[in-house]
Order: C-alpha cells, then sequence, then structure tokens
C-alpha cells in the first residue's frame, strides 16, 4: 500500500503521455492526480499523526499546483517563455515539466512515508534531483544559475546528513539495536539509554546541519532564495510551501532521536538559535528585496525558523505550535505564490518597483494582499494563530532571550510585507490586461488554498492550551 | 575549455604545490581512516577549485567518501542504504552533467565566479 501511494503521483503524471496532447491529457492530468492525492487516505491507520498531516499537506498542495500548471495558457508567457523554442534545454518541455512535479511529489511523500531515517534520507534527496531542472525550467542564465547552486549546495547537505544518518547506525548498532531497525526512530526511541552514547552527539549535530540546509535555515539558506524564485510559480509554491516543511519533519524526527539517545538538550538548544538568528536574519534582508517572489523566498526563510525556533523550546506545546505552523504557512505560502504566478501573467513582471494598483486591476490582486497579509500573521488567518502560539509557548518555556530576538524578527518582516503590499496594491490600476483575464480558476485554487489555511487556525488551534 | 584562451586565468586558489603539500598532510593525518582523506579532499576540491566541473567530481569523491566511512564505521547496515546513496550520486552526476552543458552556453569558461549574479 506504501509502495503504491509513493509512486500513484509519478504514474499519474506519466500515464497522460499515452494521450493526444490537448484536452484529453490536460483532463487526464487532473483526474489522475486528484486520483493520486486521495490515495494516501489508505494510510490513514498505519501514520502518526504528524506523518499524516505532512501527507496530507503534500497532497493537497501538489495537487493544487498540478491543476494550476495545467491552466491553458499557462506556459505560454508564464515563466517558460522559451518553452518549444528549438533552442530551449530538453526539460523545458511542458511534458518533462509535468513528469518531473509527479517525481517531485511521490519522493515527498517518500519523505513523509517513511519510517526510517534510511527512507526519509532517500525522499529528501530525492526531491533535490526531481527539481533540479523544475528550478532550471525557463533555461535562461540566472534559472541555470539557481538550479546550480541548489544542486551544489543541497547535496552537500545531504551529504552531511547521510554522515550522520551513517554515525547514527554506527551508535546504535554498538547499543545492541537490530541492523534492519539501527534507523528506525520507533526502535530507537523504545531503548532506554543511560546516558549519551559517544558519537551521538556528533550524529545529531550533524544530521541537524544536514536536514537544516534543506530547510534553509541561517547561515545554510544560500540556495533558497535563488532557487524558490527562478522556479515556476507552482513549483516556488510546492517547494516554499511543502519541500521545507519535508524538511522540518526531517528536523523533528531528529530532535526525537536525540532526545532518545540523551542529547536531547543539545539538539533543542541548537534549533532554537538557527531558528532565532533565521528570522533576523531573513527579516531584514526582505527590507531590500525588490522582487516579489524573492521576497517570498526570503519570507520562507523566516517561518522555516519560526518553525524551527518553537521545536527548540523543547516542550510539547512548542512542538504542536511548530507542527501547526508548518501547516498554516505551507497552504498560505502556496497561495501566496499562486497569486504572484497570476501577476506575473497578467503584469508580464514580478518586479515591485513596476507593480502598482493590483487592488483595483482584478481578484488575483486582492489574493495576492490577503496572502501577503496572511503571511505577515494578521489575522484571522492561519500564520497568526500559529505565531501566537509560538510566542506563548515561548513564554511558558521562560526562552525569553530567544524568544525576544524571534518576536523583532517577526515585527521587521512584517512591515517588510507591509511596505510591499502597500507599493503594490495601491494606485492606479496598470494599463496592462486586467488580472481578471488570467482566469478565475486559478484564483479560486489559490483563494481555496488561503482559506484552508485560515480555517487550520480555527479548527486545529488546541484553545484549551492557552486556558492552562 | 583547455583551447579557451583565457581558460589559464581559471587557476585554482591555490597552487599545485601548496594543494599537494596539503594533501600529503591530510593522508598522513587520516593515516588510519582513508574514507576520512577521501571525504577531505572532497571538500577540499569544492573549496579550492573555480570550474563547474572539478565541483561536481569533488562533490562525487565526497559522497564517495561518506559512503566508504559508513561501510567502515556500520557494516552490518542493510546495503540498501549503500544503493540508495550510490544511485543518489549517479543521478545527481547526471543532472550537473547536463547544466553545466546548458551553463557552457551562457559562460563558455564554466567559472563558478560567473555564477554570482543572484545576490541579496
Amino acid at each position: 500500500v506504501n509502495a503504491f501511494v509513493v509512486t500513484a503521483p509519478l504514474a499519474a503524471a506519466l500515464l497522460p503521455l499515452l494521450l493526444p496532447a490537448g484536452t484529453p491529457r490536460r483532463c487526464a492530468r487532473i483526474v489522475l492526480a486528484a486520483g493520486a492525492a486521495l490515495a494516501p487516505l489508505l494510510l490513514a491507520d498505519m501514520l502518526d499523526r504528524v506523518a499524516l498531516a505532512l501527507v496530507l499537506l503534500v497532497s493537497l498542495l501538489a495537487f493544487l499546483a498540478v491543476a494550476f500548471s495545467t491552466g491553458r495558457g499557462f506556459f505560454s508567457r508564464l515563466d517558460g517563455d522559451r518553452v518549444g523554442e528549438p533552442t530551449a534545454p530538453v526539460w523545458s518541455r511542458v511534458s518533462v515539466y509535468f513528469a518531473l512535479l509527479g517525481a517531485f511529489w511521490s519522493a515527498m511523500l517518500l519523505v513523509a512515508t517513511a519510517t526510517t531515517f534510511s527512507g526519509l534520507w532517500l525522499g529528501i534527496s530525492a526531491t533535490t534531483l526531481a527539481t533540479a531542472f523544475l528550478v532550471a525550467f525557463a533555461g535562461e542564465s540566472l534559472a541555470l544559475e539557481a538550479a546550480w547552486k541548489y544542486l551544489i549546495l543541497c547535496s552537500v547537505g545531504i551529504a552531511v546528513a547521510l554522515a550522520g544518518m551513517l554515525l547514527l547506525a554506527h551508535v546504535t548498532l554498538a547499543a545492541g539495536v537490530a541492523p534492519s531497525a539501527a534507523l528506525s526512530w520507533d526502535a530507537i526511541g523504545g531503548r532506554a539509554f543511560a546516558a549519551a552514547p559517544a558519537g551521538a552527539r556528533l550524529a545529531v549535530a550533524l544530521m541537524l546541519v544536514g536536514f537544516a540546509t534543506k530547510a534553509g535555515l541561517v547561515p545554510m539558506h544560500a540556495w533558497l532564495p535563488d532557487a524558490h524564485s527562478k522556479a515556476p510559480a507552482p513549483v516556488s509554491g510546492l517547494l516554499s510551501g511543502v519541500l521545507v516543511s519535508c524538511a522540518l519533519y526531517a528536523l523533528w524526527r531528529t530532535v526525537q532521536v536525540a532526545t532518545a539517545l540523551g542529547c536531547g538538550p543539545f539538539a533543542r538548544e541548537t534549533l532554537l538559535w538557527f531558528g532565532a538568528v533565521s528570522i533576523v536574519v531573513a527579516a531584514l534582508l526582505m527590507l531590500v528585496q525588490t522582487d516579489l517572489k524573492r521576497l517570498l523566498a526570503y519570507s520562507t526563510v523566516e517561518h522555516a525558523g519560526i518553525a524551527a525556533l518553537a521545536l527548540g523550546f523543547g516542550t510539547p506545546l512548542g512542538d504542536l505550535a511548530a507542527l501547526f505552523h508548518v501547516l498554516a504557512h505551507g497552504t498560505t505560502k502556496a497561495a501566496a505564490f499562486f497569486a504572484v504566478g497570476l501577476v506575473q501573467r497578467a503584469a508580464g513582471t514580478t518586479a515591485i518597483g513596476e507593480l502598482h494598483g493590483l487592488w483595483r486591476a482584478g481578484a488575483a490582486g486582492r489574493l495576492l494582499l490577503g496572502a501577503l497579509g496572511a503571511l505577515g500573521a494578521m489575522p484571522p488567518f492561519g500564520v497568526f494563530a500559529s505565531e501566537l502560539l509560538v510566542v506563548v509557548a515561548g513564554a511558558l518555556a521562560g526562552r525569553w532571550a530567544a524568544l525576544a530576538i524571534g518576536v523583532v524578527g517577526m515585527a521587521i518582516a512584517f512591515s517588510a510585507l507591509a511596505r510591499t503590499a502597500i507599493a503594490v496594491e495601491a494606485g492606479a490600476a496598470p494599463t496592462a490586461r486586467p488580472l481578471t483575464s488570467a482566469g478565475l480558476r486559478f484564483v479560486s485554487t489559490g483563494a481555496a488554498v488561503l482559506a484552508l489555511g485560515c480555517a487550520l487556525a480555527t479548527v486545529l488551534l488546541p484553545w484549551s492550551a492557552f486556558a492552562r | 575549455l583547455r583551447t579557451h584562451p583565457e581558460a589559464r586565468a581559471l587557476r585554482p586558489s591555490l597552487g599545485l604545490p601548496l594543494r599537494l603539500l596539503l594533501a600529503v598532510g591530510a593522508a598522513a593525518a587520516t593515516a588510519n581512516e582513508p574514507a576520512v582523506f577521501v571525504v577531505a579532499c572532497g571538500v577540499g576540491m569544492l573549496l579550492v577549485h573555480r570550474n563547474l566541473i572539478a565541483h561536481l567530481i569533488a562533490l562525487l569523491v565526497l559522497g564517495t567518501g561518506i559512503t566508504l566511512w559508513g561501510a567502515v564505521i556500520a557494516p552490518a547496515l542493510p546495503e540498501s542504504i549503500e544503493l540508495g546513496a550510490t544511485f543518489d550520486a549517479v543521478v545527481g552526476t547526471f543532472i550537473g552533467l547536463a547544466l553545466i552543458r546548458a551553463v557552457a552556453a551562457h559562460h563558455p569558461l564554466l567559472d563558478v565566479e560567473s555564477l554570482r549574479s543572484l545576490r541579496g
């Protein structure tokens, strides 16, 4: 069942190639992608709640990305002007795009359904391989530069995580764990380690650094703004909304194992300061951005930092806040990138200085304003609720210094998003074709994601935690 | 690349004698851990060389060293992990070569310094 669920998205991406191009193939893509998105329900009884939440997030957002990309005219002006030209690289073809999108989706499901670090590592590694060409999809010089940095830096990070994983296996094997379960978090968590075994701390440190590279935490974040800003908008939405979430999930699993091995405080403290520094650095860099997609990419670094900060508090409420923030941010960031994709399609640019009057230009402009407000943690959006939960968790844990740094960073990020929102939304409507012509289907897709993020705030928030 | 008139300017940031000296020093320091020496070579290549192909080879060396190290310290691990790491290295190499080929159309010297337009 697990293998079927993981491979279903890839199969759903490849099978439509058997049909003639045009409407039949487009319809088949959406129908099969919907089937692949529903398949994980078969695993509902086999996964723990956190893994199940990640599986559902992956499936929902990946399906929406496929639906967004399938829209008529998406490849004519948006992100891929060189599609179909003889000089374009082989990966700048629509069929290759969807095949890679399916592979990316499958790789993320592999991460979310893994029960051992070897499966998780293989999934994280496969996401890099599947998305390198997606980042380079446009085929122009800057996209290739972004893809190269992404491939090299993430591969180094993954190699570091592999080294940590192998050292972890060395430690657990020496402690008497069976070879087949040496990297299973359940098996490691089920054993009582009186004191941290030799090498355990180094193994945990290497795994944290490796997976933090994939999560885009400072100072290993250099690849993220480039890759997320140069990829096509739906891919950027997945990279920011889901792939970073998968890496944060890997960090959470590492912290779990570190706790079992007796070096939990070390892992939590490391994540706490990774998170606090990431929030402030990303927020300061958001102030100087001149491109909407790059601004959103740095916002992803900031939000990954918030989740890491919450994990670093080391309390159940902190862990819950981190999970809730990952879900709320994932849905919101995907909606934001979809909205920017619509703006880019209509206006032909994402340069903040060249955009104005989007509020009057159509539904996409309003969706973008909602997404920027949501990312700035304005109520009633999901991110507001999750950041509030993070602050409460930090206060209850008594981690005032890291929390203060984080809150200052959040305030700076809010001001950067507010300033950008005013710049692009206010003023006279652009003379270019109105944004409503971009297709209400796309707008409703983004709005549905945003609404889900908002709904998460009211449905999932553990209000009883505040009462206590 | 070798026939390009400006290729001579693409020298590694450390001269050959110094690189050899460092390699010998690293080999002596890791005499009992050959896999660690391979990892050090990979990291050194990534830091010193300016050519994209050299960086790709460095990545392969780094991955190979770590896999070897794993085989030494945890020999009882299932072989699927080594197979996964090998698969990752092979596919990553092909993707890297495809990207290098496309980059060469814009930057024939394949100088890593030419890939610094995206900043800030």
